[in-house]
């Protein structure tokens, strides 16, 4: 251990000497490490500056300051303005895809009760009819029942007398 | 994102009035109890079949024209 003492207290009384010397390297060796940094910032500055650029430049809107407006600005109103385009067409696309939708059900349901009712009036004036001929059907004379029957399968009301 | 979504624009695409336009639903035949007539058979039988592709023209019409514009031919039929 003593040897490491005097090794420690020996080095130091040496560099007593150079203190002048040991403070430039390590200032010369700070620099060096904040040149390094400043390098590598300048870089990443560079890079990110050419992306913003090339982001901007495909929403149509440069991202250099012009006139009174600071750079940036200008694309960033562009670019909020996209997305809340986009946001405002999907949704009232899904609405009016929504509305149509339940017009058409809405129809389907209508369509479906006036088939029904008027399949269903159809069917009884048939048998109408049918019971109407079939009291015809020896004689060939028709009466008054026969033509309401004929006016009940065309859906029409009857002449008026004259 | 994948494909993007359609936009979807209500387009309102109305047929000519004229196609709008009700079936017609004249007066039929008089109901008058002093009326007789001897049809036959087969002159009955073609009325009949008149009568029966009138009504479901007719009625085919004013669902057509109701799916169209809802509402505008309800209750005209009967």
């Amino acid at each position: 251990m003593i040897w490491i003492k005097s090794l420690v207290l020996g080095g130091w009384s040496k560099l007593k000497g150079d203190i002048a010397f040991v403070v430039l390297v390590i200032v010369a060796g700070i620099g060096a490490w904040l040149y390094v940094e400043a390098a590598h910032v300048r870089a990443d500055r560079d890079d990110l500056l050419r992306r913003v650029e090339v982001i901007c430049a495909r929403a149509g809107q440069p991202f250099e300051a012009s006139g009174k407006v600071a750079r940036g600005v200008a694309c960033n109103v562009r670019i909020a303005g996209l997305a809340d385009f986009k946001a405002k067409t999907d949704e009232l696309t899904a609405a009016t895809l929504a509305q149509a939708l339940a017009d058409h059900d809405a129809r389907q349901l209508t369509d479906t009760q006036a088939a029904r009712a008027a399949a269903e009036a159809a069917r009884s004036a048939a048998q109408r009819m049918e019971i109407a001929d079939a009291k015809a059907e020896r004689t060939n004379l028709v009466d008054r029942d026969w033509f309401a029957a004929v006016n009940g399968v065309a859906g029409l009301r009857a002449a008026p007398a004259r | 994102m994948g494909t993007p979504p359609p936009v979807a624009v209500k387009v309102k695409d109305t047929p000519p009035a004229e196609l709008l336009r009700c079936a017609d639903r004249p007066a039929g035949l008089p109901e008058d109890p002093a009326l007789v007539a001897q049809i036959p058979t087969k002159i009955r039988a073609g009325i009949i079949r008149l009568a029966k592709a009138f009504g479901a023209n007719a009625a085919q019409l004013d669902r057509l024209i109701d799916w169209n514009a809802p509402g505008s031919c309800t209750g005209v039929a009967k």
